[in-house]
């Protein structure tokens, strides 16, 4: 019922992965930006964890087969309703007549990741556990690739009727996006080897970082900016510090002996042997999951006390949102 | 001597021994199955994943705070004995086709370790290696122990793509590719068997605590 006229940068079909075929070495895969997700499918009514489309980036086009409902949700791509009509923004549920082109118009100021939503989640199988697209392993989504130009999706829900124009009432509507020019801050807490790997954490701490080109759904790739130290800059000990491979997760801040931090995202390996001396807190992945080649980072360290703090500050503020959306919906 | 440190505000990282020292990965399981039976008790962990001498334990921060977490992980991590893992180990004869075009590292790495192409592939072969754990990528398991006679380091750079099934040492641990991917460890051969298909149930062919014996063909 919803065609991919062109997919952008990057589509794919994700819900909130597939965290328990850790143990089996595949990735968890899954929004990079959970709460963007939640809030499309909020709007819809839909459970905040069915899978949605993940667009990345470029200027991707959607086409309604039939009449239907979906929301939007995370970074801005201008999308606009058919070549004259109104502008979709993030946050919002609409309706589309059949035969209209939903079209990003402009690269997002802000974040990276937009996330379409239909009623009943989008329609894919489900393996392991999840609708996710497992891109590392060539299973899941629909069909265990990107969305490329032709392919249909279905919702779950058809037959449901959805009142549209609802409006996401926060944290976002952006959720995730990073508002405020210059760099993101980006909170962190005690990795495994923090202890061990001091020197390492207070160059990860003291510097500003701009997010390389080569970064993906695997992970962000770090660089110093230019002329300044990488995280193992005058730490030649960082080359001999591997360790017997150990489990990873997503946010894992990886340190590899060329000092170029790798952030770890959702299609991260499930093992490695590089050192962690730190981890992006849970209520920061949101934020992580929108940045993008070119910004700039700084990490903040915070208390993992502070950290689990933040984590049920976030989710208290994210049920407000749903039980106020939900009587927004139930006027209708 | 067990070690906890976090892994973020979201995770526990137990160490289960700081050398190499042969029951640790048995160590490793056993409490992984503690773990997993704890959460069948409803207990709010997430699953457990292992590494060679750790286990990453996710849990819930909004149920318990990094104390309570840490204290009941303690507790089912105590007298923990190796050999604790009550499924039978399979026995894995997995066909290799050594060498030429399946196997593109062979040569060189026979010259490196001062052996022949047939000496490697008889050592090789020759062995029963345990599945230690899965990781890296789906149903990728690191097998091991290899000969010392047949280690190296990984290769200086990775190949971009490596072929799916293809078999491949590095350091202690032999392995089979599960599918194309770039790749760091040197290629000795390739097999029919591919140890993970999606459509298939259970998807991963190998189990860590089974034991995989290579077979020379062609």
């Amino acid at each position: 019922m919803l065609e991919i006229v062109d997919p952008g940068l990057l589509a794919t079909v994700q819900d909130t992965g597939r965290p328990d075929a850790a143990p089996l070495g595949v990735p968890r895969a899954g929004a990079c930006d959970p709460l963007a997700l939640a809030a499309a499918n909020l709007l819809l009514g839909n459970d905040p964890a069915s899978p949605a489309i993940e667009l990345t980036g470029g200027l991707p086009a959607l086409a309604a087969h039939q009449d239907l409902v979906l929301a939007v949700a995370g970074a801005d791509p201008a999308l606009r309703l058919g070549d004259t009509g109104p502008w979709i923004r993030p946050g919002t549920s609409v309706g589309v007549r059949a035969g209209t082109t939903i079209r990003a118009t402009a690269a997002a100021r802000a974040g990276i990741r937009t996330y379409v939503a239909l009623p009943g989640g989008v329609a894919v199988p489900r393996l392991l556990g999840s609708a996710s697209t497992c891109l590392p392993g060539g299973f899941g989504g629909l069909e265990g690739r990107p969305l490329r130009a032709g392919d249909v999706v279905s919702s779950g829900d058809d037959a449901r009727r959805i009142g549209a124009g609802h409006a996401w009432p926060g944290p976002g509507p952006s959720s995730g996006v990073p508002g405020d020019p210059g760099a993101t801050v980006i909170r962190v807490t005690d990795g495994p080897y923090r202890d061990a790997l001091e020197d390492i954490a207070a160059a990860l701490l003291a510097t500003e970082w701009l997010v390389s080109a080569e970064s993906d759904r695997i992970g962000l790739r770090l660089q110093p900016p230019a002329g300044g130290t990488t995280a193992a800059h005058g730490h030649a000990t960082a080359r001999d510090r591997s360790y017997d491979s150990f489990a990873l997760a997503w946010g894992a801040i990886e340190v590899p002996p060329d000092g170029a931090p790798i952030v770890l995202l959702p299609d991260g390996p499930t093992v490695g042997g590089y050192p962690v001396p730190l981890v992006v807190t849970r209520a920061d992945l949101p934020t992580l999951g929108q940045l993008r080649p070119g910004d700039h980072i700084r990490f903040h360290l915070v208390s993992l006390q502070d950290a689990r703090a933040d984590l049920l500050a976030a989710e208290s503020a994210l049920t407000q949102a749903r039980t106020s959306l939900t009587v927004q919906r139930s006027v209708w | 001597m067990t070690e906890i440190r976090p892994f973020g505000e979201s995770a526990l990282q137990v160490t289960l021994a700081e050398s190499d020292d042969p029951g640790t990965l048995s160590r490793v399981h056993a409490l992984a199955h503690r773990v997993e039976d704890d959460r069948g008790t409803g207990a709010l962990w997430g699953a457990p994943v292992p590494g060679m001498t750790t286990l990453l334990v996710p849990f819930d921060p909004l149920a318990w705070t990094g104390d309570e977490a840490e204290a009941r992980l303690r507790r089912l991590a105590t007298d923990l004995a190796p050999d604790m893992d009550p499924s039978p180990a399979t026995l894995h004869r997995i066909p290799v086709h050594y060498g030429r075009a399946d196997g593109p590292d062979l040569i060189e790495v026979s010259e490196r370790l001062g052996l022949s192409s047939t000496q490697v592939v008889e050592l090789h072969a020759s062995m029963c290696y345990t599945v230690y754990i899965l990781g890296f990528m789906p149903g990728f398991g690191y097998l091991g122990d290899l000969p010392e006679a047949l280690r190296l380091p990984r290769r200086d750079t990775p190949r971009p793509g490596v072929p799916a099934g293809s078999v491949a040492i590095a350091g202690r641990h032999t392995a089979v590719y599960p599918s194309a991917t770039p790749g760091g460890w040197h290629l000795l051969g390739r097999a029919d068997t591919l140890p993970w298909d999606i459509h298939r149930d259970p998807p991963a062919l190998l189990r860590p605590g089974d034991v995989v014996q290579f077979e020379p063909v062609g």
